[in-house]
Parts: C-alpha cells; structure tokens; sequence
C-alpha cells in the first residue's frame, strides 16, 4: 500500500492526501493480480454477453465501471481490439500467454526438480574439503577423483558427538567438518522451454553457486529452510540443453557456533502448454488487453 | 498551451471560473512558462525566474530531530555545570513534549575539535563529515516555532505546520518543471524503518496539482514494482493499450473538467518511459567497487548509504529534487535504543561516511556546484536531559527543543568554509542570526532560481506560498557564495 500512499498506521491521519503517482500506474497496469482480473473480465463479457463485439463491450464496460460506455469509448476501444488482434496475430506465443494470463501466472504441477535436495531423493554429489584451484566450476572440470557421497552435508559442533547440535542430522548424507566444502553437481535440460530457475538452499553459514562456470547466487547470512535463490541473468544464459554442472563452495562462517550444513536444490518451470487454436489466441488476447485498459480508466465519480 | 488553461474552455460556471483562475496564475507566472510551446506535459523544464545557482536539491531530513550538542555545538560552560539544576528563567512559561519539573543540565560524552581550513567545531562522531567540512555552511542557529514531531516536520517541508499544504520538493517542481522527462521529478527514499512522523504529507502535493507530489521509491529490493509488462504484453502492445486509454481519460476528462485526470493521464505516460529509464537509473548495483566504498553501500540493502548513491544517481540524471527521510534521531534517553551515548554513535556513523561521500562525489563529477545538499532535523535537543523516568533510569538523552538546532547547506550557490549563527553559553537559545523555516525555505528557492516572494499558486482565495503569508521569511544572503 506504500505505493498508493496509505499512511503507515503508527500514527493518526486526519486526511488522506490526494494521490497519483506513475508507480501506482505501473501497478494497476501490470500487476498479475489486475491482469488476471482483466483476463477473467474478458472472460465473463464473452460468457454473458456472447462474441457479438459491440454487446461483449458493453457488458465488459458496465461490469467494471457500472455504466455503458458512450459511442465514442466503444469506438475507440474496438480500433484497439483491431489494432491489437492484428499486432498479436503476429505473435501466436504472446497471445496465447496474454489470454490464458492466470496459467502463466499459477505454477503449480509446472515445477519439475533438476536437482534434487535431501527432501526428496538426495543425489550423489561429487565433494571435495581441500581447494581444488581454479576452474573447478567449469563445466569441462574433471571431478571424478573427487569424493561422492549424498547430501546434505553438515556435523554437529565441534568436538560435539550430540547429533542434536546440528538442527539438521536427521537427513543428512555426508559429513561436512571442514571450513569449506567443495560440491559437482551433473544435471540434464531436456526440454528447452523452461524458464523460472530457482536454487532452494538451506544452509548455516555462506555459499556461491555456479552454473557452468558463471556465478548463479552467493548468500552470507545462513537460511534455516531451503530459501529460493533466482539465477543470475548470466548464469541463467550460461544453461544449455544436455549435460549442466552445478557448482556450489559452501562456507562456515561459525554464525552457528561450529555446527556446519548445506542442501542443494535446483528447480525450474516448464513453460504452460495452453492449447488455444491459432484463429482463436490473438482475438481473447486483444479483449485481455482492452479488458486491463478499462480496468485503468479515471472515472469522475460525480457523473450527471 | 498549458494544460491548465484546457479547462478555461470548459463550460460550467465553476469550471468556467477555475480554469480562469489557473490561467491567470499562468500569467502571472509567464516567466515559468514551458522553453517549448509544443509539449503539454506539466514537467517540461521551465525558466526561472532570475538565472539559478542550484539545478536541482538533495535534502537530508534527520527525522526526529538530531542533537546538535553532540554533533555540531560544542558547549564548554554547559559542560562545567553538567548535572547543575535548570536555571529557572530557562523554563518559565515553556512547555516540552516530556521535560516536568526542574530538569539537569547535561554535557555531551563526545569530543570536538577543531575541522577543515576553516576550524568549526566538529564532534568525534562525524570524522568523515570533519574532512569535507570546507565544502558546507554550517548553521548553528537554527529555530522552529513547533516542538512535536509532525508539525515542525510539516512546517520546514511544506510552510505550514498544519496538513494540505505542498510540499517543497512540489513547489520547486511546480515552479521549474524536470530535466528528465523519463523520471519522476520528485523522488521520496526513506531509511530507518519507520516513515517520519508527518507521514507522506510532507511529500505530498497540497494544493498544488498531483503530479507535482514526490514519488516515494522502494528503498529495499526493486526501487519500483511492476516496472515490467505483463507476460504476452510487448511494448508496441502496451503503447498501443496507452493510447486508447488516454483518448479515453481525455474523454473523461473533457466531460468531467477535472485536472487531476490530465495528471493522471501524464502519469501514465511517464510510467511508460519508466519502464524504461528505472532499470538503468535506480539499480545501485551498477556503481564500481571504488564508489561502493566510497560510500559504504551493499545494494539490495536497507540504508541511508544506498539512498544516498541513489541520489547522486538520481540528480545526475535530471531529477529536480530529491528528499532522503532517515528516522531515528529522537533521542529522549529513556531506553538503550534512544540513549545519546548508545544509539546517537551509530546513527552517526551510518550517516557519516555516505554524505562525506556524496559532497565528494558530486564534486569530482563536477556537480556539486549545481546540486544543493541541505542537511538538518525539523528541531534541536535540550541543553538539559530529559530523564523521564526520574531515578529510575541509567540511560541519557534530551527532549526537543525548538529554539535551537543545527543544519548545514553545501553545493549549489552556497559558501563553503562558513559558520554562521551562534548559540548562547550553554546553546539553549540562539544569541546571534537566527534563522527560521521560513528563511531556509526562501533561501533554498532563491537558490533554485524562483523568488519566494512572487512565487505562488491561487487556493481558497490566497496567493499561496512555501514561505506563508507574510514576508518575515528573508533569503540569508550571508550562505550564499
């Protein structure tokens, strides 16, 4: 609410100021939860009003703003229904998303595990406790001689046998006791429409992750749940279809007292399949689009 | 035309009258005119009205009102009778927010000495601060009228200690439009956690036009959300999209004569280029090693260092004005995290370094003779501690006190090297040169280019002002170089 400048709460406010910013324009017009209102508004015009355009718009115009729009609105928002069905008639792929916007927005079943962390099966990794030099995250590094063990890694404090030191025993795979921990990690992209990649690292103390030889996300300060990380732009570029390597240093930097631990996860999105016919996708895109435009319109409220 | 004067054609009595009066305010403020006839956007550079000394203003609010016997005005007798009874004299007739009874004197912990070619007085607790000090003018004899928080914050931002008046970061956009027409002119970035006690009122617009209202940025994360298009939405299909709505609000708006639809309307436009420019501008993270040093920034942090590189960013960029709100400098000693002793050095140091770093920086890009750095609170400290709790309490810290505070002002057609203003013997009230809101305000719009006597907006029958109604307000030509 900061953005629409709502006082703070912490003290009383007699008036609210007038307010109008380019931020709260930028939230009304790109929002995923107003562009999903907008996808479901074009929606419903459609399922109540039926395709003849000028009676879709008209109910579209008086279930957001109570009100049928004059000759000259509804003029002008069917040239953009023209302009706009011809723009996107170019770009199937953009339609498709514009008018299926909530399956683009909502994850859920598209998550698929590229590497997999102690929650689930636990890979081998290949880990090493002595600096392996440079180049070690390179893809082209040869680790084999390295050692392979499951994760996660950690042991308790120092000079500790109580198990219980390290919050996170119950699944841990090998033992990590060093000041740092060096971890390979082989992957495989096989399909190449995936996009949101995200690392899920719980850790005590620090790491830097690598994804081919480019950095991918650093953290310092520990995390007690497996945390997302998103991909640097360059590490993300560096993925390619086949074989991948993750590269992770896992650092102890005694924020836990000596107990040390680090999970590994990598996840990533495949793209929706939304299976809207080639005529049909620029048309329901373009009522999206007129459907978020009305969803903006300053509307006085003193209407005669 | 100017974009006001559209509603002049309108066909109500009151619209009629309005519009009238918004167009006259354009005549009398011809010189504020538009350098080109052609654009209609209220945040075209416009002419000053005498050449300018400062381009653009980066003010550093402490909110809470820092202690200037810790920071900047040493007190030697005050010390000698640190723990000595409040003479009576001091106290009759006053009130304080906390202050009951006979308060103690109470002399700071911190050492001065002697800074910069010119020796003022500086504390142990700004030793980056001392090493630029030749660059400011410092104000040592500050005073307010308002001893609470919200209305002194209200007064030195917006002329009124009362709500709905315009901010000044308003009136210097309203009165001389932006260099960059693809960033909000007025950019808010508050640090501490806590907005300051005004709340947004004191970016707010008042009366003016609400595109003149300061844009409050996130100062945590992405500075703005949603910068980016819907997936499947192109930028050719978002200008498309913008086009039909704004020949929509133009309907709206012709039907309605209401002017904050075309602030609405530019608003829109301007969200577009910012789609554009914020990406480049605001992402800190950009900034060489060297400078992240300089200042002691970690982008994507929460800091008064990240907001201050923001707005060289930001100036260097076009922004007319930019306000940094820092809360936590209300320390009334009744509790470790308001201890003068405790808190006070660490609010000191997370400022010290980052606005050294600012004078230099600004001045190695040679910008620093354009951009007015003002720095101050909305109030000063008790001479005397406050000590709430009676006995009962360990901890040190003084109550406000409006009679005496000090700022400081560098950059822009200020004088460096200088003091000016004295405080008495123990710095409860000031002994020579006072200077008021009012007089930081007028000089702050000389500087700028307008006449803060002429400049002004028609409300409720006035000719409005930052300075107020009377002419008590006065340009203190002494800061000036």
């Amino acid at each position: 609410m900061t953005t629409f400048d709502a006082p703070s709460g912490e003290t009383c406010t007699i008036r609210r100021i007038r307010t109008n910013t380019p931020l709260q324009a930028l939230v009304t017009l790109n929002d995923p939860t107003l562009m999903e209102a907008a996808q479901h508004l074009a929606d419903r015009s459609a399922r109540e009003a039926g395709l003849e355009r000028r009676e879709r718009l008209a109910r579209l115009f008086r279930l957001a703003l109570a009100r049928p729009p004059t000759d000259a609105e509804a003029d002008r928002l069917l040239a953009l229904r023209n302009n706009a069905a011809d723009e996107l008639a170019g770009d199937l792929a953009s339609a498709r998303k514009l008018a299926r916007y909530d399956q683009v927005m909502y994850t859920e079943g598209r998550r698929v595990k590229l590497v997999d962390d102690a929650r689930g099966e636990a890979p081998d990794w290949r880990y090493v406790s002595a600096d392996p030099g440079d180049g070690w995250t390179a893809r082209s590094f040869d680790a084999s001689h390295w050692l392979q063990g499951a994760g996660s890694f950690g042991s308790p404090s120092e000079g500790s046998d109580d198990d219980s030191a390290d919050a996170y025993s119950a699944d841990r795979g090998s033992v990590w006791d060093t000041d740092t921990l060096w971890m390979r990690m082989e992957f495989e992209i096989s399909e190449p429409t995936m996009d949101g990649y995200r690392l899920e690292i719980r850790h005590s103390g620090g790491f830097e992750a690598h994804v081919n030889g480019v950095k991918a996300a650093e953290d310092y300060d520990g995390s007690g749940t497996h945390s997302p990380y998103r991909l640097t732009a360059p590490a993300e570029a560096a993925l390619r279809p086949g074989r991948n390597i993750l590269a992770v240093r896992a650092i102890h930097t005694g924020l836990t007292g000596g107990a040390r631990h680090i999970d590994v996860g990598l996840s990533a999105l495949r793209r929706p399949e939304i299976p809207l016919a080639a005529e049909e996708a620029p048309d329901q895109a373009a009522w999206v689009a007129i459907a978020n435009v009305v969803l903006n319109l300053d509307e006085t409220l003193t209407r005669q | 035309m100017h974009p006001l004067n559209d509603l002049a054609l309108h066909q109500t009595r009151r619209h009629f009258l309005t519009g009238c009066q918004l167009g006259l305010a354009s005549m009398f403020l011809g010189s504020l005119r538009a350098d080109s006839g052609a654009t209609r956007d209220s945040l075209a550079p416009k002419r000053p009205h005498h050449p300018p000394r400062a381009k653009s203003v980066i003010y550093l609010h402490m909110a809470g009102g820092p202690s200037q016997l810790e920071l900047f005005d040493p007190k030697p007798e005050l010390q000698k009778h640190d723990g000595a009874d409040c003479p009576q004299h001091l106290l009759e007739g006053k009130r304080f927010a906390f202050i009951k009874g006979v308060p103690q004197l109470l002399g700071t912990p911190y050492e001065f000495s002697r800074a910069g070619e010119s020796g003022t007085w500086i504390s142990e607790l700004l030793p980056h601060f001392a090493d630029v000090v030749d660059e400011t003018a410092i104000i040592r004899s500050m005073t307010t009228q308002e001893f609470n928080h919200a209305p002194a914050q209200l007064l030195l931002h917006t002329g009124s200690a009362r709500l709905g008046s315009a901010s000044m970061g308003a009136w210097a956009t309203y009165g001389l439009g932006s260099e960059n027409q693809d960033l909000p002119a007025f950019v808010v970035l508050v640090s501490g956690n806590k907005t300051p006690s005004a709340g947004k009122s004191l970016w707010g617009s008042g009366f003016l036009p609400t595109v003149y209202q300061g844009v409050q940025c996130r100062t945590q994360g992405d500075p703005v959300l949603f910068l980016t298009n819907p997936e499947g939405m192109s930028r050719d299909l978002r200008r498309k999209t913008l086009d039909a709505l704004g020949d929509l609000n133009r309907i709206e708006q012709r039907r309605s004569g209401d002017p904050d639809t075309l602030s609405r309307i530019e608003q829109y436009e301007l969200a577009f280029r910012m789609q554009v420019s914020v990406p480049e501008v605001m992402d800190i993270s950009k900034e060489p090693d060297a400078i992240h040093s300089m200042y002691g920034t970690d982008p994507g942090k929460l800091s008064f260092a990240n907001n201050c590189l923001l707005a060289r960013r930001l100036v260097e960029n076009g922004v007319r004005f930019v306000q940094l709100y820092d809360w936590g400098w209300d320390h009334h000693g009744n509790a470790r995290r308001t201890d003068i002793r405790y808190d006070l050095p660490e609010r000191a140091r997370d400022i010290d370094r980052p606005v050294a770093a600012l004078i230099r920086d600004l001045k190695q890009r040679g910008l620093l003779d354009q951009t007015l750095i003002v720095w101050g609170g909305e109030f000063g400290r008790t001479p005397m501690r406050e000590n709430r709790q009676g006995d009962k309490t360990e901890y040190y810290g003084r109550d406000h006190h409006p009679y005496a505070s000090t700022m400081w002002m560098a950059g822009g057609g200020i004088k460096g090297g200088i003091d000016y203003g004295a405080t008495d013997d123990i710095g409860y009230y000031v002994d020579r040169d006072p200077v008021t809101p009012r007089d930081l305000q007028a000089t702050i719009l000389h500087l700028l280019g307008l006449d803060p006597y002429t400049f002004h907006y028609p409300y409720q029958g006035l000719k409005q002002r930052l300075i107020g109604p009377t002419d008590e307000g006065r340009i203190v030509r002494a800061l000036l170089a």
